[in-house]
C-alpha cells in the first residue's frame, strides 16, 4: 500500500471562523493507481491533497506513506521526505522561470544529488517521453501552457517518486493540450506503474480514472472504481 | 549548491531595471563613502606630514633631563662621531641641531612669549624646508649676526615688518637672564599658524655664546628620514647608536598628532558604514519586494524537496550577487578619483581662507588618500552589509507556507 490514510482532519481559522475543509477522511491507495479526487469547490479536494502530499499538516489522524507516518515528521524532514517520495504537478505549472526545460527537470535530482551522467541520461529520457525532446533548452516563458506542464510532469518524474499529485492540471490547457498530457501520463502510469493521483473538475480527467473519489464538505461521499483498479 | 549559484544569479536580472538601480546607488554610495573617507584620511595624513616636515620631524634627539624642565644646561654633543653615525644610519635623510629656549619677544609694542630656536640655517632648511616658507624679506644667511625669522601670525600681532628690531630675553644655562637685539630678516607661514605664532628662529652661532653653550653643543637633534614608513625601526637604530640620549619618533613626541591620524583612519569608516546602512534599507526593500513577488515560486521551491537552508542560501546569494554588481565600479571610481586628486591636490581655499584651516593645523590643500587596508575594509564591510541585508528577506522567505502560497 502507497498511501494509508487514516480519521484525517483539518480545519482552518480554528480561532475565529473554523471551516473544516477535510472531516473525518480515511483512505487507502496501491500502486500503480490513476485516481481523481472531485467535488465540487470548497469540498476538500486540495486540502486532501495537499494533507497527503505533506504541503500541511492534518489535526487529527495518520497518514502513512510507504511504512512513514507523516504527520509525525518534523518540518526538514517534511521537505526530505517530498523531495524522495513524492512528485508534484500544479495547476499553474510552477517552474522555475529562470531555468531552462532542461534545468527544471534536473534541478530535482541536483537537489536529491544525483551524479551528473544519471542526470544528464535521466533528463534526456523523461523530456522525450513527454514530446519535448526539441524544447529542453527552452524556458518556460517560451513554452506554450501545455508544453509548461508536460515539463512540469517530466519534473515530478525526476525524482522518481512513489506516486504524484496533481492539483488540477488540466485547468489552465486547451482541449488539445489536456488531452496530449492525459494520454502521457495514462500512458506512464500504463507502462510505468507510475500512481496518480488527481485533484479535479476536468470531466476528460475522471473519465480517464480508474478510480474516483468523490469528496462533498470534507467528507468522501462516494469511491468508485477500487476493484476496477485492482482489476486492471 | 551551483544550481542555487545559478538561480540566483538569473533571478537578479528578472527586473533588470530595479537591480540596476539598486546597483547605482551601491557605486554612488561607496563611491562618495570611500572618497570622503580618503578626503578624512588625506587631511590626517597630511597633518601628520605637515608636523613632521615642518615641526617636529621623524625622529628627535635629546639629553634625558631636557624634557624635563627645558633646561639649556642638558645638551647633545654635536661632534664628528654623532655626524658620523646619523651619517651612517640608513634612511636618515638630512638632521638639525637645535639649541632651544623659551623666553621673550619684546619691541616698541609690547611683548609676548616665545620659543627660540638656535639653528643652523642650511642643516634646519633641509630637515624643515623652512627657507621655502619665508613669505617676506629672506631666509637666515650665515653671513649675517643677530639675525631673526618670525611666523607671519607672530608678525602680524607684534606689528613686526622686515628689517623690525625686536629683543629676544631668556635664561642661559645657568638660569642667568640673558637678551639680545635682533633684525628682522624674514616672516614665514607654514600651515600651522599655531606654530608660526610661537617660534622663531635664530642662527645656532648667535645663540650658543648668549646661551653659554659650546659652539658644538645643541638641545635637540631633529632627524627626517627618507619616508613615513618604519619610522620605529629607524628610531630603535637611533636609540642603539646613542644609549646615552632619549630618543623619541613623532608619534612619541606628538602623540596628539598620532591621535588625529588615528581618529581620521576611524571617522572615515564610520561614514561608510553610514552610507551603507542607508544602503542596507534600499537593499532590504528590494529584496523583500522580490521575495514578496515570488512567494508562489518559493512556496513551489520548497513543496519539491528544496530545503530551508537552501532556500535561506538562495536569497543570499541574491542579495549578495545584487551588491556585488554595484561595489567593484563603486571602488573603482572611487580609486580613480582619490588617486588623481590625492596627486593634484583639492583647494578648499574657495570654500574657508587659508588661515582657517591653517589655524588648525591643516593645509588649504586636501590630498585625499587611503591605505589598502582601508580599501579592503570597506570591501569587508559590503559583504557583511550584504549578507545581513539578506537575512530579514530570507527568513520571510523561509516563513513561507508552501500550501498557501501555491494556491496564489
Amino acid at each position: 500500500m502507497v498511501i494509508d490514510a487514516t480519521n484525517i482532519s483539518k480545519t482552518y481559522n480554528p480561532d475565529t471562523i473554523p471551516v473544516k475543509a477535510v472531516d473525518g477522511v480515511t483512505l487507502q491507495m496501491q500502486r500503480g493507481e490513476f485516481t481523481s479526487l472531485v467535488g465540487p469547490s470548497g469540498s476538500g479536494k486540495t486540502t486532501l491533497l495537499n494533507l497527503i502530499g505533506g504541503l500541511d499538516k492534518s489535526d487529527t489522524g495518520k497518514i502513512i506513506i510507504n511504512g512513514t507516518d507523516i504527520t509525525t515528521l518534523k518540518p526538514n524532514a517534511m521537505i526530505d521526505f517530498r523531495l524522495h517520495n513524492i512528485g508534484f504537478i500544479f495547476q499553474s505549472y510552477n517552474l522555475v522561470p529562470v531555468l531552462t526545460a532542461r534545468e527544471n527537470v534536473e534541478f530535482i535530482m541536483l537537489l536529491q544529488n544525483v551524479c551528473k551522467a544519471d542526470r544528464d541520461k535521466r533528463v534526456t529520457n523523461l523530456l522525450q517521453q513527454v514530446g519535448l525532446g526539441d524544447k529542453m533548452d527552452v524556458r518556460p516563458s517560451q513554452l506554450s501552457g501545455g508544453q509548461q506542464q508536460r515539463v512540469a510532469v517530466a519534473r515530478a518524474l525526476a525524482s522518481k517518486p512513489q506516486f504524484i499529485l496533481a492539483d488540477e492540471p488540466t485547468a489552465n490547457l486547451d482541449s488539445h493540450s489536456a488531452t496530449n498530457l492525459l494520454d502521457i501520463m495514462a500512458m506512464l502510469n500504463k507502462e510505468e506503474n507510475i500512481t496518480f493521483i488527481f485533484s479535479t473538475h476536468d470531466q476528460r480527467v475522471i473519465e480517464r480514472a480508474r478510480r474516483v473519489i468523490t469528496l462533498v464538505d470534507g467528507k468522501i461521499s462516494s469511491d468508485t472504481g477500487i476493484a476496477k483498479q485492482q482489476n486492471a | 549548491m551551483s544550481v542555487i549559484i545559478k538561480i540566483a544569479w538569473r533571478n537578479i536580472w528578472r527586473n533588470s531595471v530595479r537591480s540596476l538601480v539598486i546597483a547605482t546607488s551601491i557605486v554612488l554610495g561607496l563611491w562618495v563613502g570611500t572618497f570622503v573617507s580618503a578626503i578624512y584620511y588625506g587631511m590626517g595624513e597630511d597633518r601628520v606630514n605637515i608636523a613632521i616636515q615642518n615641526e617636529i620631524s621623524h625622529i628627535q634627539i635629546h639629553h634625558p633631563k631636557f624634557k624635563e624642565d627645558y633646561k639649556d644646561k642638558y645638551t647633545v654633543t654635536v661632534d664628528d662621531a654623532l655626524k658620523t653615525k646619523l651619517h651612517n644610519t640608513p634612511n636618515v635623510k638630512a638632521w638639525s641641531p637645535r639649541s632651544i629656549a623659551q623666553g621673550m619677544l619684546a619691541n616698541t609694542g609690547g611683548s609676548t612669549g616665545i620659543q627660540i630656536n638656535g639653528i643652523d640655517p642650511i642643516a634646519e632648511d633641509s630637515t624643515t624646508h623652512v627657507a621655502a616658507k619665508i613669505i617676506e624679506g629672506q631666509y637666515l644667511s650665515s653671513g649675517k649676526a643677530n639675525q631673526v625669522i618670525i611666523g607671519a601670525k607672530l608678525a602680524t600681532r607684534m606689528k613686526l615688518k622686515v628689517k623690525s628690531k625686536v629683543v629676544l630675553t631668556f635664561l642661559d644655562k645657568d638660569d642667568n637672564i640673558a637678551s639680545g637685539a635682533f633684525r628682522v630678516a624674514g616672516i614665514f607661514a607654514s600651515n600651522n599658524s599655531g606654530w608660526d605664532n610661537a617660534n622663531v628662529f635664530i642662527r645656532q652661532a648667535d645663540f650658543n655664546p648668549t646661551l653659554g653653550l659650546d659652539s658644538n653643543a645643541a638641545n635637540e637633534i631633529a632627524i627626517l628620514l627618507n619616508s613615513n614608513r618604519n619610522i620605529d625601526t629607524a628610531t630603535a637604530l637611533v636609540k642603539t647608536e646613542f644609549p646615552q640620549y632619549k630618543v623619541e619618533s613623532w608619534m612619541e613626541i606628538s602623540p596628539e598628532t598620532n591621535v588625529i591620524i588615528s581618529l581620521m583612519s576611524q571617522v572615515s569608516i564610520v561614514f561608510v558604514i553610514i552610507i551603507l546602512l542607508a544602503l542596507s534599507f534600499g537593499i532590504v526593500n528590494t529584496m523583500l519586494m522580490t521575495v514578496l513577488e515570488r512567494t508562489r515560486e518559493i512556496g513551489m521551491l520548497l513543496a519539491l524537496g528544496m530545503n530551508r537552508t537552501k532556500v535561506f542560501a538562495l536569497i543570499v546569494y541574491e542579495t549578495f550577487f545584487l551588491v556585488m554588481l554595484g561595489w567593484p565600479v563603486g571602488m573603482l571610481l572611487a580609486w580613480f578619483s582619490i588617486d588623481y586628486l590625492g596627486a593634484k591636490g583639492i583647494d578648499t581655499a574657495a570654500m574657508a581662507p587659508k588661515s582657517t584651516m591653517a589655524s588648525y593645523g591643516f593645509s588649504s590643500v586636501m590630498h585625499p588618500a587611503l591605505p589598502l587596508h582601508n580599501y579592503l575594509q570597506i570591501i569587508a564591510l559590503v559583504i557583511i552589509t550584504a549578507l545581513l541585508s539578506s537575512i530579514f528577506p530570507a527568513i520571510k522567505a523561509l516563513k513561507l507556507n508552501p500550501a498557501e502560497t501555491i494556491k496564489e
